[in-house]
């Protein structure tokens, strides 16, 4: 049973996203900064008339180096419960359809992580949105 | 027939009716000779059985049955009402909403009987009319009487001048003129549509004069079983009986001529009372003759009318008829908040044309004035569609006089409710959540306010305590105060129990102000009541009540005078959805404050803050106000430091407090967009807009920092 994965590139390494999760990709335009609330939230945009907060793949992986601007993305996050969530990337590689077996487990090692995929370009890290959505565990912010 | 699609419409008519009886109950204790009271309960009553049967919840019809047999009898004057009757009244009302409430969760009736309940209404009845034993054998004489000479039927029909003329008009035009009884099947379901039609085949053969009641309460179902008409028509008596009895679902149909003589006997019988009026006799409805005997009494109102304006039929005309409230029509709240988006998107749209035109070099005159009619449009839409969403906090205060009334009896205090503004109207959104607030602060008044009477007496208080609750409206905010004239708050106790919960330092509450200390009880986790009653203080307190208030944007505050009383001021936003504010520049970055609690905007030079235990204040006409710097306070890019500071000064209740921005745009009607759920900057960010521009700018409720 094949599966497709949206392949995305952070901080220079290839991720991918079960395209069931993604509802849209759309360019970064003026992105609203979102004060007292974790750094990996980028902050806020226009999405067709509705607010969408932006997450950072990269600040949210803890990776090294700014968001590069030039080539980013928006992935539009939908969930079941209509929620949406944005998570800027660095660039969009395109689809790539992978053999279900041929997914690695290795879902131990990293919290984010739920295995190691192969594309015809190389492998790729099999994003956990579940855990990348799960903010619960933020550091509180309290006001003021 | 399945009658689930009238389930929704059920529950709904069964809540009114609810209410209304609980209402009218209650007046009914107050004034229990009140005529037009009894009335209302014995229609509301009525209603409910004849909607249930219709469901097929028979415990729930077999109970408003008996329920209504009561009333009944109230009605005819052949019982008393007492508060044991009243007390019962309760219960058995309290177990139909308990039957509404399992058949909303579950669709059926469940398998309560409530036979304690129906035993001891008929218990009463039997006790009651007993004592009037005389009185009622007398009324079955008369009933007796009148029921061989004809059961509420055509002969009833009130005959006025104009009537009589028509009829002798038509004898002279060689017509006939016949009286029609039509009695209905016990289980039609659709009562008005047969009606309609039987109205529709006898014009076909002639023309209406009179119906009783009137046609639009015939076509509306307002009637038991049956209806009575006078038609004129040239067709033999046969062909008229024909036409009405090949409708469906007709038990029987009654017919006679009316001819002016008997129309000069029955105008002599018509100073007594309609005969059936006196008592809705069971026995009357079998026979097919069963006119609502509220009809029936509104048919004898409309007689005495009638003589009084003979000359005037119209007016006859309409005081038969039910007195009818404001014309409404149920509306789903979806497609209201549909309608409320669509204006949204308008408002945002509009924003955005202007802010284009804004920016046009060369923006003509013309063009201005016409974006200037379109924002006028836009703000009557949106303040229309506001008003359409907007509900009588009625709706929720409503339940509240029976609750103190049980209340008083529970806790054993003497204590009225006294309301006032119930008309004033809150978003629908509001409504919904206000009910559990408000009941607990009134439950707060009569468990720890109100003084148990013994008390009140040595203390020279009326024995009566008084809880009054009023609403009214205050520019964009509706203020809802909750006041009694108990015992107020001991502040000394408020302070040692809360140190005693370690919610406060002994220095803190040395230093406290008496407001400070009341503003102790909306903490987490405080009650002062000695002892743990299932009234109010369970665990939950005033906190609940303020986080709920505040999750609506609103404000609650306590004022309180020890042995005189307190008052809590509720303050809430007329609307949700779309408001007024102020944008403005903090750190180089656009957001939008609430222009309703903006009371004034000051240039403050640097040398002006000063600073107090560390945190720094301006003086601004007398009064000492706290400063807060927002830019870094949303950890904002720092920028330079000017010598004179723009300044917000903004409320929160009676609390006043300063902010600092870097500059100011523009006054903007903004939409309210939610955040979602994965951001969440506490309660100083309420949400975020879209301006006319397109750019996201968060919105800012600074009073939180106060």
């Amino acid at each position: 049973m094949k599966e497709k994965y949206i392949i995305v590139r952070t901080a220079g390494e290839l991720y991918g996203i079960h395209i069931s999760c993604v509802e849209n990709i759309v360019k970064p335009q003026n992105i609203t900064r979102m004060p007292l609330v974790p750094d990996y939230f980028k902050g806020l945009v226009n999405l067709r008339g509705e607010v969408l907060a932006v997450m950072s793949l990269r600040s949210r992986l803890a990776l090294q180096g700014e968001d590069d601007c030039s080539k980013a993305r928006i992935a539009v996050l939908k969930f079941e419960d209509q929620s949406r969530l944005g998570l800027l990337v660095d660039e969009v590689i395109g689809v790539s359809e992978v053999e279900g077996d041929e997914i690695e487990d290795i879902s131990k090692d990293s919290e984010f992580i739920k295995g190691i995929g192969k594309t015809g370009t190389g492998i790729f890290a099999v994003l956990d949105i579940d855990r990348i959505t799960d903010v619960s565990t933020q550091d509180a912010v309290s006001e003021g | 027939m399945d009658v689930s699609q009238y389930l929704d419409l059920f529950i709904d008519e069964t809540r009114e009716h609810i209410q209304s009886l609980n209402d009218n109950i209650l007046l009914l204790e107050q004034e229990p000779e009140n005529m037009d009271t009894i009335n209302e309960i014995f229609r509301a009553a009525h209603s409910l059985k004849g909607m249930s049967g219709t469901m097929g919840y028979v415990r729930m019809q077999k109970l408003t049955h008996d329920l209504e047999n009561v009333f009944s009898e109230v009605r005819s004057g052949n019982m008393k009402v007492s508060s044991k009757l009243i007390d019962i009244m309760f219960r058995a009302l309290d177990a139909i909403e308990a039957y509404l409430q399992t058949i909303v969760d579950t669709s059926t009736e469940g398998t309560e009987d409530n036979q304690d309940i129906i035993d001891d209404l008929n218990k009463v009845l039997k006790e009651g009319t007993a004592q009037d034993k005389e009185e009622e054998t007398q009324e079955q004489a008369t009933l007796t009487a009148a029921a061989s000479s004809g059961t509420g039927g055509y002969e009833d029909i009130p005959i006025d001048e104009f009537l009589r003329g028509a009829i002798e008009d038509a004898k002279e035009d060689n017509m006939t003129v016949f009286g029609l009884t039509v009695t209905l099947d016990d289980n039609c379901m659709l009562k008005g549509a047969r009606a309609f039609l039987v109205l529709r085949a006898l014009e076909g053969v002639g023309e209406l004069m009179k119906a009783v009641p009137d046609v639009d309460s015939i076509e509306n179902e307002e009637f038991e079983n049956s209806f009575s008409l006078l038609v004129v028509t040239d067709q033999p008596m046969e062909a008229v009986k024909g036409v009405v009895e090949n409708v469906s679902e007709i038990k029987n149909v009654r017919i006679g001529q009316v001819t002016a003589d008997a129309v000069k006997q029955a105008k002599k019988e018509e100073p007594k009372p309609a005969p059936a009026a006196v008592k809705e006799a069971p026995q009357a409805q079998e026979t097919g003759s069963g006119n609502n005997a509220a009809d029936n009494n509104a048919s004898a109102k409309e007689t005495e009318t009638a003589k009084d304006a003979s000359k005037d039929n119209k007016a006859g005309h309409k005081e038969g008829g039910k007195s009818q409230g404001t014309r409404s029509i149920r509306v789903d709240i979806e497609k209201l908040d549909n309608l409320m988006n669509m204006v949204s998107e308008l408002v945002i749209a509009k924003n955005g044309l202007s802010t284009v035109v804004g920016r046009l070099k060369t923006g003509s005159r013309q063009i201005n004035e016409r974006i200037e009619y379109l924002e006028n449009i836009t703000t009557n839409l949106h303040e229309a569609v506001m008003k359409v969403r907007m509900v009588p906090i009625d709706s929720v205060v409503s339940r509240f006089p029976r609750m103190i009334r049980d209340l008083s009896r529970k806790l054993d205090k003497k204590m009225e409710l006294v309301m006032t503004g119930e008309d004033t109207e809150l978003d629908r959104t509001v409504i919904d959540e206000l009910g559990d607030p408000l009941m607990h602060i009134l439950r707060n008044s009569a468990d720890h306010g109100i003084e148990s009477a013994q008390v009140r007496a040595e203390l020279g208080k009326p024995e009566v305590g008084t809880i009054s609750l009023n609403a009214y409206q205050a520019g964009n905010n509706v203020i809802i105060e909750v006041s009694d004239d108990g015992g107020g708050v001991n502040v000394e106790k408020v302070k040692s129990k809360a140190l005693s919960k370690g919610l406060i330092t002994q220095e803190h509450a040395d230093t406290m102000s008496d407001d400070e200390a009341v503003g102790l009880l909306f903490m987490p986790g405080f009650s002062t009541a000695d002892k743990i009653s299932d009234v109010s203080g369970r665990g939950v307190g005033l906190d609940v009540v303020k986080s709920k208030i505040e999750s609506l944007g609103g404000t609650v505050e306590c004022k309180s005078a020890l042995h005189k009383g307190s008052t809590f001021i509720i303050t809430l936003p007329l609307t949700l959805a779309i408001m007024q504010s102020l944008l403005v520049d903090i750190g180089g970055e656009k957001y939008a404050m609430p222009l309703s609690n903006i009371q004034t905007i000051e240039e403050i030079p640097v040398d002006m803050v000063k600073s107090i235990n560390s945190s720094e204040v301006i003086e601004l006409r007398g009064r000492v106000i706290p400063l807060f710097r927002l830019a870094e306070i949303l950890e904002c890019e720092k920028g330079e430091e000017s010598e004179v500071l723009t300044v917000i000064v903004a409320n929160k209740g009676e609390k006043l407090g300063a902010f600092v921005v870097d500059g100011l745009y523009e006054q903007q009607e903004i939409v309210i967009k939610s955040l979602g759920k994965y951001v969440d900057a506490g309660k100083l960010i309420i949400g975020a807009t879209i301006l006319g521009d397109g750019e996201v700018s968060l919105i800012l409720d600074a009073t939180v920092l106060i």
